[in-house]
């Protein structure tokens, strides 16, 4: 009897505490992936963006970039299969970079002439929907 | 009582909860809600018209640190009047206040830093470590933190690599342990000192790039109320906040803003991509003057 309820009451706490926050050990393990592409010359918005990844849905930032600075924007997830796929908009939906076109890359830089609010796409092409969590850094370069 | 019906009916009791308790706390929240907002629609009614989220989407603001970039390379006068005075922070009391300063002291640390202002510097890092410790993310802080300071205060870069590394770990750590609220009002005084230094030295110097640098702070200020309007009715200091920066907002919808896209150019081979697209900023006198005054009341509310 006793057993019984202890197995109900971790299932309903296991349940009331399934949230769609990654553990401390997801996110070292994120940032330790996404830390090999993030080059100390390139200094961090100080913030580290983290979402869960939802089956057919793209985890989309927008953000803005001040001309004449060069950016890097690092993606990375804790996936082991599927590629990590992140795509580029200016706001009026004008494609300006895809990872897709070379090799799923993890990291790409960008020089803004002008300073411009983009929007950054990031998916995982994957066969099967696997629950996971994706990370974006961004840094600018002084 | 037998035990199998104490049982059963224990486990129906555990049924109805997990349906009823997110249906109760919706209901809960939406009436505590609408109680709040029947308390502000006689003098708020526009602001709830913000209240909409993206699903799945994240508002990013740039680095309040850019600020003091440009202006370092401007070669414009050190004004110690600028900063927010440390004389002030043992009066926070709350951790509202503590967790807004703190982001303000980050980004007065990053202006310090262009004019090698080192005695100034180790004071208000003091300071950053004290609120951090009082908020409980000393841990971001550690003795590497300090050392690694020590080690590199005379090279100005390195010191804006380690204090946006230090802040977006406590960044990291807040959302992990579901204290967001805490790292968007670490943002949010980050950003309101970044634009409160600039529109000073614009107004001061009435250099262009500086005014355009404002002007252009029209979407990052669209984000920042992305980030903070899920803690708008946590309490009566969130609220005031997100009202003066939407206030604010409004002041930017005068800012002519145009953009015209260029197709980019890629090179392969660094892994870089040159954005040509243009973008042109109009910012009157009168809109300079505007922000000007509201952020510099913003900024007084939050460290008076």
């Amino acid at each position: 009897m006793k057993t019984k309820k202890t197995i109900i009451y971790l299932a309903l706490i296991t349940a009331l505490s399934f949230t769609a926050i990654p553990t401390y050990s997801q996110v070292e393990q994120l940032q330790n992936i996404c830390s090999l592409y993030f080059s100390p010359e390139f200094i961090s918005d100080g913030q580290e963006y983290f979402a869960s990844l939802k089956p057919d849905q793209k985890v989309e930032f927008r953000t803005t970039f001040y001309g004449e600075n060069t950016y890097r924007i690092v993606a990375c997830t804790n996936l082991k299969k599927g590629d990590l796929v992140f795509t580029v908009f200016d706001t009026e939906k004008n494609l300006l970079f895809s990872n897709a076109s070379y090799n799923f890359s993890q990291y790409w830089d960008f020089k803004f002439t002008s300073t411009i609010t983009c929007i950054i796409q990031v998916d995982v092409k994957s066969i099967k929907f696997t629950p996971g969590f994706v990370m974006l850094l961004i840094g600018y370069k002084p | 009582m037998p035990s199998n019906f104490v049982f059963k009916g224990f486990s129906k009791v555990i049924v109805v909860l997990i349906i009823a308790l997110p249906i109760l706390n919706s209901c809960g929240s939406r009436s505590n809600k609408e109680q709040s907002a029947e308390s502000k629609e006689n003098f708020l009614p526009d602001t709830l018209s913000m209240l909409v989220k993206f699903e799945n989407s994240l508002f990013p603001l740039p680095s309040p640190y850019q600020a003091s970039t440009l202006i370092r390379k401007k070669n414009i006068q050190y004004d110690e009047s600028i900063i927010s005075s440390l004389n002030n922070y043992q009066h926070f009391s709350t951790a509202f206040k503590k967790a807004l300063n703190l982001g303000i002291y980050g980004t007065d640390l990053s202006y310090l830093n262009i004019y090698d202002r080192t005695p100034e510097s180790i004071s208000y890092l003091s300071v950053i470590k004290n609120l951090s410790d009082q908020l409980g993310i000393s841990a971001s802080f550690d003795e590497s933190f300090f050392s690694s300071v020590e080690k590199n205060i005379n090279n100005k870069d390195s010191i804006l690599v380690i204090l946006s590394k230090t802040y977006r770990n406590t960044d990291s750590y807040l959302r992990v342990n579901d204290r967001k609220n805490i790292g968007s009002l670490i943002l949010a005084g980050g950003w309101v000192e970044s634009l409160y230094i600039l529109t000073k030295i614009g107004r001061g110097t009435n250099d262009r790039e500086i005014i355009n640098r404002i002007g252009e702070q029209k979407h990052p200020l669209d984000n920042l109320i992305e980030i903070l309007t899920p803690y708008y009715y946590k309490s009566q200091e969130f609220s005031t906040l997100i009202d003066g920066l939407i206030d604010l907002a409004y002041e930017f919808d005068g800012v002519i803003y145009s953009y015209s896209y260029k197709e980019p150019k890629i090179d392969v081979d660094n892994k870089i991509i040159y954005i040509h697209s243009e973008s042109r900023v109009v910012m009157s006198e009168y809109h300079l003057e505007t922000v000007s005054r509201k952020i510099e009341a913003i900024r007084n509310q939050i460290i008076g």
